[in-house]
């Protein structure tokens, strides 16, 4: 009985926090998003045309690393019985890859266009035994360029 | 072509299903899967125990200790006092094998019947007890969970229980340990049919061995008494079910017309106990 309790009240504590946690992060994803929206972010090797004289190249990274809460990782442990989409971990995957993309924007703010963008997942927490931190992690990176 | 910046105005890459309402289908439809496995292996294991002989039973059991963990260790002059009670029952619940017991020092109030024909008394049984009559009856129950293979059938759901768990979740998991828990609920329920099917039986018992059922309900009697103490946890506590049984026992012991006469006092130590009470 006990670790029924115990259970339910990680359960609830995961689902509010985790909930409103995710609220707050993409509230602050759509804000930045539609700031930083007219510095181009392409796959490319090569600039797009440009008018102006290009002053500086620089590398531009950024990295997030997002937890999942109890609530997400139950309900993908239940997700892994039946097979199907992991519902619970969409909104992860999706926050991560934005906010290491805004993040990577931020680093340069006054660059003109970032060129030859790649998106890795790197690796600090892969361990699938019991007890290990479910988090997932995206790196950004590629190549800004200034014109002036 | 001028760079525009737009932002994409839905997102698709979320799924428009809500959670809760996940968590809602997979939990049924989970729980749903578990009940009809347990049922559907349960009745399996109903029907197994039926072919599985003594001697096998025997040859799986030899090994286990149950007592491991209960209690510190046997109390011998004791055991000896039960164990010829019990042998001298023998012939009023013919049983294919010796039924051994052991009494265990242990404050609870309780016996259990384990596989291969073993039954555990924990010390504070017979510290409760007032008459040899009751602690047949105990015993009888005991016998009677052996003579309808229900030691077996406990073991046998418990291990579907466990193997399922494993099957579904591997070793170490939550979602395991979450059915693990209610099921063992309902496990409960499956037993106290059991539970009054082995008190019928008992009756039977204690009257062919005393050639009357006097003393028999005491037992129940006394639980009654002692889990009505606390009285803001009476809705909690087992007592109707203890009044059922008694009143169970009451009305078989009045249609087969048992007689209830005096009864025969227990002593520990138990030289004096297996004086004066009348064979079969």
């Amino acid at each position: 009985m006990p670790d029924i309790l115990i259970f339910l009240v990680l359960m609830l504590l995961g689902y509010g926090f985790g909930t409103w946690a995710e609220s707050r992060h993409y509230k602050s994803i759509h804000e930045r998003e539609t700031k930083l929206r007219k510095l181009p972010v392409i796959m490319l090797k090569h600039p797009l045309p440009q008018p102006g004289r290009l002053v500086k190249v620089q590398l531009a990274a950024g990295n997030v690393v997002i937890s999942v809460d109890y609530f997400k990782r139950f309900l993908a442990s239940l997700r892994n019985i039946f097979g199907g989409r992991v519902v619970s971990y969409e909104s992860l995957v999706d926050r991560a890859r934005r906010e290491a993309t805004l993040r990577m924007k931020e680093s340069c703010p006054d660059a003109t266009q970032i060129i030859n963008v790649r998106l890795e997942t790197s690796s600090i927490s892969k361990s699938s035994k019991k007890g290990s931190i479910g988090s997932i992690e995206v790196f950004a990176y590629g190549t800004a360029l200034t014109y002036k | 072509m001028e760079y525009s910046g737009q932002l994409p105005e839905s997102n698709v890459n979320l799924s428009k299903r809500s959670p809760l309402q996940e968590m809602a289908l997979l939990l049924g439809g989970l729980t749903g899967l578990c009940f009809l496995f347990y049922l559907v292996l349960g009745w399996a294991v109903d029907y197994a125990v039926q072919y599985i002989t003594p001697e096998q039973e025997q040859a799986l059991y030899r090994q286990v200790q149950f007592s491991e963990g209960l209690g510190k260790g046997a109390a011998p002059e004791r055991t000896a006092a039960v164990q010829a009670l019990l042998d001298g029952m023998n012939e009023c619940a013919p049983l294919p094998y010796r039924v051994t017991v052991e009494v265990i020092e242990n404050g609870q109030v309780n016996a259990a019947a384990f596989p291969g024909g073993h039954i555990l008394i924990f010390s504070g049984l017979l510290d409760e007890i007032e008459s040899e009559n009751e602690l047949a009856f105990v015993l009888g129950h005991e016998l009677g969970h052996f003579k309808h293979r229900d030691h077996l059938r406990g073991m046998g759901r418990g291990i579907v229980l466990f193997a399922m768990a494993m099957f579904l979740m591997g070793p170490d998991s939550d979602v395991g340990d979450i059915i693990f828990n209610t099921l063992g609920v309902a496990q409960q329920a499956y037993s106290r049919e059991q539970e009054s099917a082995a008190d019928r039986f008992a009756l039977d018992v204690v009257q062919c061995h005393y050639g009357h059922v006097g003393g028999s309900t005491r037992f129940f009697e006394m639980m009654k008494e002692k889990s009505e103490t606390p009285a803001f946890l009476k809705y909690y506590s087992s007592h109707p079910a203890d009044q059922k049984r008694i009143d169970d026992l009451k009305a078989l012991a009045q249609e087969k017309q048992y007689q209830e006469n005096a009864v025969v006092p227990w002593q520990v130590p138990a030289s004096q106990t297996e004086t004066g009470h009348p064979e079969g």
